[in-house]
């Protein structure tokens, strides 16, 4: 009885021996690579981006083109209705002083996420990037994930539309 | 300080008459002609059945250039599956929608709705009557 005991405490301190130093190894094993990157990114980083990048003002009022993004465009429009988001979204590139463009994906819930999670709600991923048309730079962006998204597509739209509000009203 | 009030004055009407022609840029008048473009699915008749349906003040039109709108959008739907009508009891069936009018002289979009529906009673008459009734809805505000 007191062998077998003996035996068990001893098999599960070499375990937890194990376990740890499996632990401290990973740990240390992307510090290492995190030292790399940033080694990588310094060397990169010599050449130092335009001043006005991200920074550059949009003003309240802008015409937008919403380029084709597969029906989401739709959705985006709406949005910023919804949200009053204070831009003329235009139906031609020629006629607007910016324009959206982007990806979405949408995932509907599956048998599993209804048996396990008692969720029908959809997974939801959209990102936008909004560019000056006469320079051509990227002035602002927004990504955004939703795992049980209560409206689909809308919900995503209406979180790009009012990040979009708030970078025109100054507050991001 | 005269002078001072006058452009003062002066300011504050440009604002208002600005402010008065950028909202009836974006007005739908009622009686307006609009064009339904092909939507997924067929869901442009559904459309033109709700604006029907709802008495919508607007007038359909089969070729564009008459219109004076366009509409335009998408629509998705997803019927209930075995998971959704054994482990949630429902078998209605998912529906969103969204579209845009946009005014055809102009280029910019006036008014833009999207709905989402997990349980739509009736399948997409339910999407589309809910965007005629919002649609009503902004042309009777005259805004």
């Amino acid at each position: 009885m007191f062998r077998s005991l003996s035996h068990l405490f001893l098999s599960l301190a070499v375990f937890a021996t194990a376990a740890i130093a499996q632990a401290s190894q990973s740990s240390s094993t992307p510090a290492a690579t995190i030292g790399q990157v940033a080694i990588e990114s310094s060397t990169v980083l010599e050449k130092a981006p335009p001043a006005a990048f991200g920074k550059e003002k949009i003003p309240a009022g802008s015409r937008v083109y919403i380029a084709p993004l597969n029906g989401y465009e739709s959705f985006l429009v709406a949005a910023v209705v919804k949200k009053e988001t204070p831009i003329v979204v235009v139906n031609s590139r020629e006629r607007a002083d910016y324009e959206i463009s982007g990806v979405s994906e949408s995932v509907q819930a599956g048998w599993a996420k209804m048996i396990f999670l008692g969720s029908q709600q959809s997974n939801e991923q959209a990102s936008i990037v909004m560019t000056n048309l006469k320079t051509g730079v990227a002035v602002w962006g927004y990504n955004v994930n939703k795992t049980n998204s209560v409206r689909g597509k809308q919900s995503s739209s209406e979180a790009c539309a009012k990040h979009l509000k708030a970078r025109i009203d100054g507050r991001e | 300080m005269n002078r001072k009030n006058l452009s003062l004055l002066l300011v504050l009407i440009v604002a208002a008459v600005s402010t008065v022609a950028q909202d009836s840029v974006k007005a739908i008048p009622t009686g307006s002609k609009v064009f339904i473009n092909p939507l997924k699915d067929g869901f442009e008749t559904e459309l033109a059945a709700a604006l029907q349906a709802k008495k919508v003040p607007l007038e359909i039109m089969t070729d564009k250039s008459g219109a004076e709108f366009e509409i335009s959008g998408t629509s998705e739907s997803k019927k209930a599956g075995a998971a959704k009508i054994i482990l949630m009891g429902s078998w209605h069936s998912s529906e969103q929608a969204s579209i845009t009018m946009t005014n055809l002289k102009s280029g910019e979009a006036v008014w833009a709705y999207s709905v989402n529906k997990s349980n739509s009673a009736h399948g997409k008459r339910s999407t589309a009557e809910a965007c005629a009734k919002h649609l009503k809805e902004k042309i009777e505000s005259g805004k």
